[in-house]
């Protein structure tokens, strides 16, 4: 198993933590209300481990991929929801633009788009805080199981998976949802040198 | 604008969506024409004469960026207002979008920020 040193992890929770801020923000401004996010968690695992992360194995779930590529390598960033959250989120999302009884038809759409939104919000204060620029793509929705999502996006080259698990709660709601990454273990030593360097400086 | 002409560029129906009720509850008679490309764009633009507003996303599928096809626009539409809708916010974007002359609006949107490019 690949590793990293307390600094490499302290700068790369940092980093996120700080892009973080903003995409919760956006997404409380898409839905009307606050959002409430943990402490960035960030461990950097198998793919075999990471289909084993509690509350999330064996769930049907609804992510959104953003893949990207960039001076820190190629990766994917996902904004995940359990399927059972979805339809809410695009209520609250659409209420103003569509009926409700219209709301299922667009569940997929409105849910790239919101994916879209918070995740390009993360990779461009990346790019920002590591003076790197990151291309990103166009999004890409995925619903099923949990673990054929992780099968499918596991990283050939080495197996290492940089999972950065923030969860995120909308206040007074029984909705929870899920960011996190995977970029193979070079692009994540690379980063966290270039924000060591940053901080020296 | 009321009685005139609006083209939405976005992959995403549900912003296209979000767009076009934004203008319409400002301008109930304009005409608002749609794409989910720039490739589609062109070809909506190419048909119809005189549009006095562009709203343009960046990443779509297909080979042009909103910032591409804004460049071509440009050169037949030099006065009418365009805004990069987008969620790409890096710096190399804005900037490229202030040299060709166009407005930058950041994802979600909302009323607030759609409105003041209209009048």
């Amino acid at each position: 198993m690949n590793f990293l040193s307390p600094l490499e992890k302290d700068s790369l929770c940092e980093l996120f933590n700080i892009s973080l801020g903003g995409a919760a923000k956006l997404m409380g401004e898409m839905i009307s209300d606050e959002i409430l996010l943990t402490v960035p968690s960030l461990q950097l695992i198998t793919a075999e481990e990471a289909k084993n992360i509690e509350h999330l194995a064996n769930q049907d779930v609804c992510t959104i991929e953003q893949k990207f590529v960039g001076g820190i390598g190629d990766g994917s960033a996902f904004l995940l929801f359990h399927k059972s959250a979805s339809l809410e989120i695009v209520k609250m999302m659409m209420k103003d633009y569509i009926a409700l009884n219209e709301v299922s038809q667009f569940e997929k759409d409105a849910l790239s788009e919101i994916g879209n939104i918070i995740l390009n919000a993360i990779l461009s204060n990346l790019a920002k805080l590591s003076n790197y620029k990151i291309e990103t793509h166009v999004p890409e929705f995925f619903a099923g199981r949990y673990e054929d999502l992780i099968i499918q996006r596991s990283p050939k080259k080495d197996n290492s998976i940089l999972l950065v698990f923030i969860d995120y709660k909308l206040k007074g709601k029984d909705i929870k949802g899920y960011i996190f990454f995977i970029l193979n273990f070079d692009s994540i030593k690379n980063l966290s040198r270039v924000l060591i360097e940053k901080l020296k400086q | 604008m009321s009685q005139k002409k609006a083209l939405i560029v976005d992959d995403s129906t549900v912003t296209r969506l979000m767009i076009r009720k934004i203008i319409l509850d400002k301008f109930p008679n304009c005409e608002i024409l749609e794409a989910d490309s720039a490739d589609a764009a062109k070809t909506l633009v190419a048909d119809h004469k005189n549009i006095d507003f562009f709203s343009l996303d960046q990443n779509m599928p297909g080979n042009l960026s909103g910032l591409d096809l804004a460049e071509e626009l440009r050169k037949s539409y030099q006065n009418t207002k365009i805004i990069l809708v987008t969620a790409n916010i890096q710096d190399a974007i804005k900037n490229r979008a202030k040299s060709i002359g166009i407005d930058f609006v950041e994802k979600p949107v909302s009323p607030e920020k759609i409105l003041p490019h209209l009048d």
